[in-house]
């Protein structure tokens, strides 16, 4: 998808004194492991971060389509917990994943793994409440995304990342009614977890070089939301989809990205070598444009039924080059 | 009786209720900070804008665009 009329990268608001490096916070170059400290777009507003001045101006320039859609998100967060029933159903971790599945793709979403929770998947001076993280992800609607970097863009994230919230909490209400606690994430901004390592390990894709998810059923054109719950569940494996072969070479979110954020090779970053989208260039233009998601658009993945082509594709090639090195 | 929304009973019920109240509160807190405060910003981010001045953001809610490191 091509995105017409796309803003220029140059800014009527900045710093005086430019906050420490999103960069830096995020870990960039750092070869030890460590758990990720928020940076920008904590849920929790009571606790300002160094980027606080662009996540208030976002606030406060957002069109009126994505607030009304993030303030209905917000009442219905009410219900991210709440009271466990007091007769336990335990059919054993196969079922009890069966159940989960079967309950999160009646209720709408079209991805859903079971992951455990790891340390670095919490943010720093945060805490998971619960073992299992259920990932659950649905696709955002492709002829609105066209108007990625301007408000009807916006508002259709917004709009989907209700909807993912909302069938979160459904879920998590289910798991309770079965006697397990379960609290549901499905706020869009940052609060205890990481959902996309976590949806990685659950198998719902992989990480794309424009540093979002890519799935074979919907390239990066989903967003994420969870359960966390001590409900015992049969874990998912991560899966292979081919995102590494077809990223490696392919430069069309690099060409496309306005600000230039997007890194041509994977970086280091607390610890792992990852693709990695700079921070500091992204954010402030990700604010002028109402959350951009030009990168995530343009990706060949995204393409309606063209992620699982090109999975079949280039998971057969690499097995055909592993069989005959001398075809590569 | 814990004041905890993941409680049962009457802790629970009256902790969900409170819940709600602080929503209704938080909206309306936002609703006039979204018509007023956030409006102004809005108006001096899209004179700042037309002008090729800056809004700094260092100090919230964001002063008036100035000259001093104009575009």
């Amino acid at each position: 998808m091509k995105i017409r009329d796309v803003p220029s990268p140059e800014y009527a608001f900045g710093y005086r004194v430019p906050p420490r490096s999103g960069n830096e916070i995020n870990g960039l170059g750092e070869r030890d492991r460590r758990r990720a400290t928020q940076v920008f777009h904590n849920a929790d507003a009571t606790k300002p971060l160094d980027w606080q001045g662009l996540d208030d101006f976002f606030m406060c320039v957002n069109p009126w389509e994505v607030v009304r859609h993030r303030l209905v998100n917000k009442f219905e967060l009410r219900k991210e917990g709440g009271p466990v029933a007091r007769r336990v159903v335990n059919e054993g971790p196969e079922k009890n994943a069966d159940f989960v599945k079967n309950v999160a793709h009646d209720a709408g979403a079209t991805l859903v793994g079971i992951a455990e929770v790891q340390e670095t998947d919490v943010f720093e001076g945060r805490e998971a409440p619960h073992r299992y993280a259920v990932c659950i992800g649905l696709p955002m609607a492709r002829e609105e995304m066209a108007f990625a970097a301007r408000p009807r863009g916006a508002a259709e994230v917004m709009r989907a990342y209700r909807r993912i919230g909302l069938i979160a909490m459904r879920l998590g209400k289910s798991i309770r009614g079965r006697g397990f606690p379960a609290k549901a994430y499905g706020d869009p901004n940052a609060t205890d977890i990481l959902h996309i390592p976590l949806a990685i390990r659950a198998g719902l894709g992989q990480l794309g070089k424009h540093g979002s998810m890519i799935s074979r059923e919907h390239g990066s054109n989903f967003r994420l939301a969870a359960v966390l719950t001590d409900m015992p569940l049969a874990l998912d494996a991560p899966r292979d989809i081919g995102v590494d072969d077809v990223c490696t070479h392919c430069r069309r979110c690099v060409i496309d990205c306005p600000p230039d954020a997007i890194h041509e090779e994977k970086q280091w970053v607390r610890g792992e070598q990852r693709w990695y989208v700079d921070f500091d260039k992204c954010v402030p233009y990700f604010t002028k444009t109402y959350g951009c998601a030009i990168c995530i658009q343009v990706c060949p993945w995204s393409e309606p039924g063209r992620g699982e082509k090109l999975s079949e594709l280039m998971l057969a090639k690499r097995e055909r080059s592993d069989e005959d090195p001398s075809t590569t | 009786m814990p004041l905890d929304e993941t409680a049962r009973g009457l802790g629970g019920f009256a902790a969900r209720r409170l819940q709600t109240v602080r929503f209704c509160a938080m909206l309306l807190g936002f609703v006039f900070f979204y018509l007023t405060t956030a409006r102004a910003v809005r108006r001096r981010y899209a004179d700042a804008e037309r002008s090729g001045r800056t809004l700094w953001l260092d100090h919230g809610p964001f002063s008036r665009p100035t000259d001093e490191g104009a575009n």
